[in-house]
């Protein structure tokens, strides 16, 4: 039977904006290597494949105001994936780095010195960042359009991994030896890494336009994308089937992998109102960060109870205008306060399958997902950390084990056996 | 007065540190001959990352600083600011760094870049103050936003508005190491400085460490400096490092206690306390300057 495959999401201290006031979970203890370490392990119980780190390149907030009340322990992706290497021995290590603010050379030692220290488990989430404020840490006034960051992924990635593979062409030009990559990247013969287990990382995209889409299945081993419901899966993964057979690829080498967000108690109802406690976790004032963190614009100056301040929105958001314009406009048709539709704003999932349920439930679920042809596995992204994950390891892994869902051993040694991929 | 104990460091440019077994091999070794400086990529171009071994190296460091080479010919400040903090807080505040203008092939303008490659680095630093983080979940209060801002870094290479996405290090600013090998040494206010005997004095301020292949050959001399007031430590490259790291602890090290330039054990400070604290250096200054309205 085909296995499901179980990807961690490690988002800082969990999925809920206030879910880190949750009991159960500990926001200091994420700046500690113990935390890691027990969290590695914890997640080899689990036998999943991989942890994942998203990433960003701006401070959180909007406008250069960073919010009091968001959870922003966002240490350095790489560097705790590095880390958590040395303290598990079988778990996949999956980090988000952009191809628009690195260079081939500099991405290809980091990762080959992870697979080597790893013994095969470095993975990479390749992402062309998209905020606007990134742009400002590199020396840059705006992002690249789209299209040329696009461009320019597929070009590093071709680059990076002639590095990785040793394939660059011999030297044309004496002195430097300089070996032409392609249109965006001269790279020097002498850069190419050691070779290490994987080789090449494992490659993991996340696009969801068009651009996106394609550039994923040219490219991707394994896709993240949000579901929130079986037809949406079934919908996307028919889709990215059919543009990576397009490409002449075998769409079972490619794992499609949605979020799924999750609460979970002993019954149904229990974790509906486990979650509403969650979601009132997040405090009217912490929805208006949030909601301004959204927008791009700094809300703290304007009034909660007055109207949405539409046009000062617009005029001052680090986005451009028109890519929230939109959710705003239904904010002030609905006739709502700033607050209000902060709340609401914060209660509307971001796409991403949120379950509610038990135990027994949730594993139904997954099993009807994969049966479905709705994914190949989940991207886990708990509610808050690390009380929620230890509730799925405890009492819904013990289940897809049972059923035969979920290897009960690790096989093979790197990423791409346990994905079950020939390099 | 009693002065603080002899500094001790030693240098592995290997590019066997990205193997496994031996990375960890060494950095024990290391913590046996009671290294305080392990400094990673030291002085080569190596074919792998020290940023990550380093950080890989964390979990198994025990009492060892961790001092990757930090390559300002091609990183980028932004993004070894918030690595190098994560490392900081990964050792609980036992980290360095090397930024090093020797790595790529010398151009002419290494140097002012690499000078404004530290500077925007520390400034991403100081974006975030101390005590910027209250984390109480009773009230919901995660940080104090009146102390995060923007840097607004504009120098001749890099331009970086800031504010880092990462917390100020535990040390403030991890321990800064230079060698006079790199011409960057003295112009960056470094923590600690590496140099031979005939070196041009150091400006004054940092710890200045003696460099030594094997050290016993010259240990009269070592003593002497040390003496004298003229040096603060020693740093070692050994050719052979598993060799070099082994003989210095099984000899070198007990003719150093024997001689009083180090204490038979180590004091607690020496175990428990950050880098900066073991090394007799202050925490790193808040430099942080109220950007002027144009």
């Amino acid at each position: 039977m085909a296995h499901l495959h179980l990807w961690a999401f490690l988002q800082g201290i969990g999925h809920y904006p206030g879910g880190w006031r949750d009991p159960g979970a500990t926001p200091r203890a994420v700046f500690d290597l113990d935390y890691y370490r027990r969290i590695g392990q914890l997640i080899e119980r689990g036998r999943f494949d991989a942890i994942v780190f998203g990433d960003q390149l701006q401070g959180r907030g909007a406008n250069g105001h960073t919010p009091a009340r968001l959870a922003i322990p966002t240490l350095d992706p790489i560097t705790l994936l590095s880390a958590i290497a040395a303290v598990t021995e079988h778990v996949g290590l999956v980090a988000t780095v952009s191809t628009t603010y690195n260079e081939p050379d500099a991405l290809a030692d980091r990762f080959a010195t992870l697979d080597r220290l790893s013994n095969g488990r470095a993975g990479w989430n390749i992402v062309t960042t998209a905020h606007p404020a990134s742009a400002w840490n590199f020396g840059d006034d705006a992002m690249p359009e789209k299209s040329t960051r696009y461009a320019r992924a597929a070009a590093f990635v071709d680059a990076a991994s002639m590095l990785w593979d040793g394939a660059l062409p011999a030297a044309k030009a004496p002195n430097p030896p300089v070996a032409i990559a392609n249109d965006w990247f001269t790279l020097h013969a002498a850069l190419a890494t050691p070779r290490t287990p994987q080789v090449r990382p494992v490659f993991v995209q996340a696009g969801q336009s068009p651009d996106g889409r394609d550039f994923a299945a040219r490219t991707a081993e394994a896709i993240f994308c949000p579901a929130r419901t079986i037809e949406d899966g079934k919908a996307f993964r028919d889709d990215i089937r059919a543009r990576i057979a397009k490409f002449g690829r075998d769409p079972d080498a490619v794992k499609v992998m949605p979020g799924l967000s999750f609460v979970l108690a002993a019954t149904e109802a229990e974790a509906i109102a486990k979650d509403e406690a969650l979601v009132n976790l997040a405090d009217p004032a912490m929805c208006i960060e949030y909601l301004g963190e959204s927008l791009g614009y700094y809300l703290g100056d304007h009034d909660p109870d007055g109207p949405i301040p539409r046009d000062a929105i617009l005029a001052g958001t680090d986005f451009p205008p028109e890519d929230i314009a939109k959710p705003i406009d239904a904010g002030v048709k609905s006739g709502a306060s700033l607050v209000e539709f902060a709340k609401t704003f914060v209660r509307v999932p971001r796409g991403h399958h949120v379950f509610r349920g038990t135990p027994e439930q949730m594993a139904d679920m997954m099993g009807e997902w994969i049966a479905q042809g709705a994914c190949d596995g989940f991207t886990l992204q708990p509610a808050y950390m690390p009380g929620e994950l230890e509730l799925f390891i405890d009492q819904v892994v013990p289940i897809l084990q049972a059923r035969g869902l979920l290897r009960t051993e690790y096989e093979g040694t790197t990423l791409r056996d346990r994905l079950g991929m020939v390099a | 007065m009693t002065r603080a104990p002899l500094i001790l460091s030693a240098g592995i440019g290997d590019a066997r540190l990205s193997d496994p077994v031996w990375a960890k091999e060494m950095v024990a070794l290391a913590d046996q001959a009671r290294i305080d400086l392990l400094l990673l990529g030291d002085g080569h171009a190596s074919p792998f990352d020290p940023l990550v071994v380093a950080s890989w190296l964390a979990p198994h460091a025990g009492s060892v600083g961790l001092v990757p080479t930090i390559d300002t010919g091609r990183d980028l400040p932004f993004h070894v600011a918030r690595a190098l903090s994560a490392l900081d807080f990964l050792t609980g505040g036992c980290s360095g760094w090397q930024p090093s203008t020797l790595v790529q092939p010398s151009i002419g303008d290494s140097v002012p870049r690499g000078v404004d490659f530290v500077g925007a680095t520390r400034s991403l630093w100081d974006s975030w103050d101390a005590d910027a983080l209250v984390i109480d979940p009773t009230t919901g209060v995660y940080l104090d936003s009146g102390k995060v801002r923007r840097n607004d870094y504009r120098g001749d290479y890099f331009r970086v508005l800031g504010p880092l996405n990462a917390a100020r290090p535990p040390q403030g600013h991890p321990v800064l190491v230079q060698t006079d090998a790199d011409p960057l040494w003295s112009q960056v206010a470094a923590d600690v400085v590496i140099i031979d005997m005939d070196s041009p004095k150091p400006p004054p301020g940092p710890k200045c460490l003696l460099r030594t292949y094997t050290a016993l050959a010259g240990l009269d001399q070592i003593t002497q400096l040390y003496r004298d007031g003229i040096i603060d430590g020693i740093h070692l490259t050994p050719p052979y490092p598993r060799k070099g790291l082994q003989e210095f602890a099984d000899t070198m090290l007990p003719a150093l206690i024997e001689r009083g330039l180090l204490p038979a054990t180590r004091p607690e400070i020496q175990r428990a306390g950050t880098l900066r604290e073991r090394l007799g250096l202050s925490v790193a200054p808040h430099s942080f300057h109220p950007i002027q309205a144009d």
